[in-house]
C-alpha cells in the first residue's frame, strides 16, 4: 500500500509541477509585488514581545463572543411572530374541518359553504 | 440557538488553526534545531539559536492573530458582512505568515558536503516558490474581496432569504 502511494504522490508532484510551471509567468510578478507590500506591512509589526499578539488574540477572542451573543444572525423574534400571525389568524378556515379556503366561501377539501 | 452554534463551529475552527499554524510549525522547528548531522555525511541540518528565536517568534505572533480571526470569522453568520471583513483580514495575515518563513532560513537552503577530500556546497533557494505561492494567495484576496463586496451589495437580498428560511 505504501508503495503504491509512493507513485500517488509522484504523479501528484508532477502534476502540481506542470500546473505551477504553466501559471509561473503570470503568478511570479504578482509575488513580487505581493513580496513589496508584505515587507513593507511587517516593518510596522512589534518585534519586542508576545504580550500585544496575545493581546489582540484574547481582544478578537472576546469581542467576537459578545458580537455573537448580540448579533447571531437569528430571525428577529418580531418577524418571527409576524410570521406565525399571518399563517394562523389572517387565512380564513372552513368552520366543519378546519381546511384553509383562500378567497372561496366553499371549502375545497369537504364542500361545506362557510358564510 | 443560533449563537451557541456559531461560537461551537468559531472554536472548532480556532482549534483547527492554533494547531496548523502554531503547534505543527512549532514542533517542526524544534525538531530541525535539534538535528544534527544526516549520519554518515557531514551534512548539516540543525538551526543556529538566533534564527530559531526569530521564526518562533514570527509563528507565535501571526499564529495569535490568525487563530483570533478565525474565530471571529467563523462564528459570524454565513454570509454577513464581518465574517468577509474578518475572512478577508485572515487572508492577509496568512501572506505576512507565510513570508515570515523567510527569517527561518528555510527559504535559502545550504548544505556543505565533504567525501573524501573534496568538498562542494548544494544551494536551493525556494524564495521563488514562495513568491509564486503568495502570487496564488492574491488570487484568493480577490476571491475574497469579491465575497465581501457581493455580501455587501446584496445584503438585504441575503437577510431575507435567511429570514424565509
Amino acid at each position: 500500500m505504501l508503495f503504491q502511494l509512493d507513485d500517488i504522490l509522484r504523479a501528484i508532484a508532477y502534476y502540481v509541477g506542470l500546473i505551477l510551471n504553466f501559471l509561473k509567468p503570470y503568478i511570479l510578478p504578482v509575488g513580487e509585488w505581493m513580496i513589496i507590500w508584505v515587507e513593507y506591512l511587517l516593518n510596522f509589526f512589534p518585534t519586542e514581545d508576545l504580550t500585544i499578539y496575545f493581546a489582540i488574540f484574547i481582544f478578537l477572542i472576546v469581542i467576537g463572543a459578545i458580537v455573537n451573543s448580540k448579533w447571531p444572525g437569528d430571525k428577529p423574534k418580531a418577524i418571527k411572530e409576524k410570521k406565525g400571525e399571518r399563517i394562523d389568524d389572517s387565512v380564513a378556515k372552513c368552520s366543519n374541518c378546519g381546511n384553509a379556503l383562500g378567497d372561496s366561501e366553499i371549502c375545497p377539501y369537504c364542500g361545506h359553504v362557510n358564510k | 440557538m443560533g449563537a451557541t452554534k456559531n461560537m461551537v463551529r468559531g472554536t472548532i475552527f480556532t482549534i483547527i488553526y492554533i494547531v496548523t499554524t502554531l503547534v505543527i510549525p512549532f514542533m517542526t522547528f524544534t525538531w530541525i534545531k535539534n538535528l544534527g548531522s544526516v549520519e554518515g555525511t557531514d551534512i548539516a541540518l540543525a538551526m543556529d539559536n538566533a534564527r530559531y528565536n526569530q521564526i518562533i517568534f514570527w509563528v507565535s505572533a501571526f499564529g495569535l492573530i490568525i487563530s483570533g480571526c478565525a474565530f471571529f470569522a467563523y462564528s459570524a453568520p454565513s454570509q454577513s458582512v464581518r465574517r468577509g471583513v474578518f475572512a478577508l483580514i485572515q487572508i492577509i495575515l496568512n501572506c505576512l505568515y507565510i513570508w515570515s518563513y523567510k527569517f527561518s532560513g528555510a527559504t535559502e537552503i545550504e548544505f556543505l558536503l565533504t567525501v573524501g577530500s573534496n568538498e562542494g556546497a548544494v544551494a536551493i533557494d525556494i524564495q521563488r516558490m514562495v513568491m509564486l505561492y503568495l502570487g496564488i494567495y492574491f488570487l484568493t484576496i480577490i476571491l475574497k474581496s469579491y465575497d465581501l463586496i457581493d455580501f455587501i451589495v446584496n445584503r438585504k437580498k441575503i437577510q431575507e432569504r435567511r429570514i424565509g428560511e
